[in-house]
């Protein structure tokens, strides 16, 4: 699939010769995996229960020590086993909001380019009315109407205020496509818009739509990170890397394990989604994926 | 005579531009018969194209027919059908084969994917029936290796190859009219003859009729048996092949044939027709072709000559016809 979206006929390369490419893509992609089997395997992976308070008392925060690796937050919890817990809230919150604004940033894009006129005009006017609004005010000021946004209110504000960028693009890969003559002559064999569309456009739009997928995940991360920091996200008890970073942020004494571990986790996974998305951009090279 | 299968009468086609209205097809009229190869040539920008994507209904945006304008098909009235019908129609009676084929053909889509879809928007054959379909026409036109060739992508395959796949397509539902633009342009020379032999072929084999839109009039005496010579949106003449080959009226039309290179003449270099064709948003009045015609007298700056029979088959639009001793050697 990634191979034929060029028009030009692939030359056989030698493996050798292709080795630099492939580990730029190679290494993020093992990152991701990684990443995401944390998230999923922190039962087994966290030495205690995430949201328990030790019943010796200590309910403290602690450096870094043998029985806690990664220290102790204010209520004495295991720093190690919030932060594994944390990957499940961050990454998953980001891969699921994002994938709520590519298929809606998707949708309105591929109708807005293949409608074109008024349709495609009120559609992009619209964009750039929301693009105007700045994301991460939006959302403290909404935030800021819930007492306490459950996980999915969370996900789908993420969504639906990260897909106009989806739009846009997708909207302009249409819109070359259109000009091509495969449509015409998947017109002129009777095919009706819809399967022109489905059949024909669609699978065009793969590159676009991973590599700014790949994107926003990063942007979701750290827009979950920020609010769950401000303590707007993730309600108490619940562990985000966020909130860890915000359960470190009070008066009284540095806590730095309380910033830097979580901190090297949201670093970490913004990095990897956005070394993925260069390196998916380069893979699909014959195509123009804006950014 | 029978009923033909298809009757153009004014096709007219009008783009809006900035710099007012081109009026690209101008009075157009021609039928076609079952069976028959009706050659369109002219060179680029003549409306050729135009013309045959007015048959199918798929003008390009701006583009717009007028309203005196009747395309029929059979006793169908193409102008007037809903875009269901028209849908109905394109790919299964009215088939479309495209200039480039590489460009034609979707780069994400299998060659037999792309086949079977046609059959799938027509009829209710199930996926492996419009598959199986797809690689027997493939067979047909003679694609090799054709079950391994339908699981591979267009940029797997050659130009002839893809040429071959695309006809494939456009042959699939049995269509009565096959509009083929430029069908060979894009090929070598040699896979140009093989595509030729292949639509020669098929015409055979199932009695369709083909409009065929070239500016190689080499093809044209290869496959066609009437042809209508294009200028600026007009028809200029109109003739069995081989009168007009033998003796072409229309200056434009002489010029075209003089240009053809030969064999058996020496020349140091091959004649053309001075100038280019006017833009269509500012035909000159009175003959079109005036300004290149190296017969032109005063009459032609002033009235535009009308289409006029010659001969039973043959017509003319040009004041040659009834002027015939300004005709210089």
């Amino acid at each position: 699939m990634m191979h034929s979206a060029s028009r030009t006929t692939t030359l056989a390369v030698p493996r050798a010769m292709r080795r630099p490419r492939d580990r730029a893509l190679h290494v993020p992609l093992v990152a991701v995996v990684l990443l995401a089997s944390i998230a999923v395997a922190a039962p087994w992976l966290a030495p205690v229960p995430p949201n328990q308070i030790p019943s010796d008392g200590l309910i403290t925060a602690s450096s870094p020590t043998m029985a806690h690796p990664f220290g102790t937050d204010p209520l004495g919890r295991d720093v190690l086993s919030r932060v594994l817990y944390g990957a499940r809230v961050s990454l998953g919150v980001g891969t699921l909001s994002v994938a709520l604004a590519v298929g809606f940033g998707g949708v309105i894009g591929a109708v807005a380019g293949f409608m074109g006129g008024v349709v495609d005009t009120v559609l992009m006017r619209l964009v750039d009315v929301l693009l105007a609004i700045p994301r991460l005010l939006l959302l403290l000021v909404v935030t800021a109407l819930w007492e306490s946004l459950p996980l999915s209110g969370l996900i789908v504000l993420l969504g639906l205020t990260g897909w106009y960028d989806v739009a846009r693009l997708v909207r302009a890969d249409v819109r070359a496509l259109c000009g091509r003559d495969f449509v015409a002559a998947a017109r002129a064999a009777g095919a009706s818009p819809a399967r022109v569309l489905w059949r024909h456009l669609v699978p065009h739009l793969q590159p676009t739509l991973l590599v700014l997928g790949t994107l926003g995940l990063a942007n979701a991360i750290v827009l979950e990170a920020s609010l769950s920091f401000l303590g707007l996200g993730v309600q108490p008890p619940q562990a985000s890397w966020g909130s860890i970073l915000g359960d470190g942020y009070v008066p009284g004494g540095r806590r730095w394990w309380l910033t830097l571990f979580p901190g090297i986790a949201v670093v970490s996974s913004v990095l990897t989604c956005n070394a993925l998305a260069d390196a998916l951009r380069r893979r699909f090279d014959g195509r123009q994926v804006g950014v | 005579m029978t009923q033909p299968l298809l009757t153009v009468h004014d096709l007219r086609v009008t783009f809006e531009t900035e710099t007012g209205p081109a009026r690209a097809v101008d009075s157009v009229s021609f039928t076609l018969h079952a069976g028959e190869t009706l050659a369109l040539v002219g060179e680029s920008g003549c409306g050729k194209t135009l013309t045959a994507l007015s048959v199918l209904q798929l003008l390009p945006d701006g583009g717009h027919l007028a309203p005196t304008s009747r395309i029929t098909l059979r006793d169908q009235e193409l102008t007037e059908l809903a875009p269901g019908t028209l849908r109905g129609i394109r790919g299964r009676e009215v088939a479309m084969i495209f200039q480039e084929p590489m460009a034609a053909l979707n780069p994400v889509l299998r060659i037999g994917d792309q086949l079977a879809e046609v059959v799938r928007a027509h009829t209710e054959a199930s996926r492996d029936e419009a598959w199986q379909r797809a690689v027997h026409m493939l067979e047909r036109v003679g694609v090799p290796d054709a079950p391994l060739r339908a699981r591979q992508y267009p940029h797997e395959l050659s130009g002839g190859l893809c040429q071959r796949a695309m006809i494939a397509m456009a042959l699939l539902l049995d269509p009565a009219l096959v509009i083929a633009d430029e069908p060979t342009t894009a090929l070598d020379v040699t896979v140009q003859a093989q595509v030729l032999d292949v639509l020669r072929a098929q015409r055979e084999r199932t009695g369709l009729a083909l409009l065929l839109i070239t500016h190689d009039l080499g093809v044209v005496a290869e496959l066609a048996s009437r042809v209508i010579v294009m200028y600026a949106g007009q028809v200029v003449e109109e003739a069995p092949v081989a009168l007009l080959y033998d003796s072409p009226t229309h200056p434009y039309t002489a010029g075209l044939l003089a240009a053809v290179p030969t064999l058996d003449v020496e020349r140091e270099r091959l004649p053309d027709i001075p100038g280019t064709v006017p833009a269509a948003t500012a035909w000159p009045a009175g003959c079109r072709f005036r300004d290149r015609c190296a017969h032109a007298w005063e009459r032609c700056a002033i009235d535009a000559p009308a289409l006029t029979q010659v001969a039973p088959a043959h017509r003319v639009r040009c004041h040659l016809v009834d002027e015939p001793e300004r005709r210089r050697a």
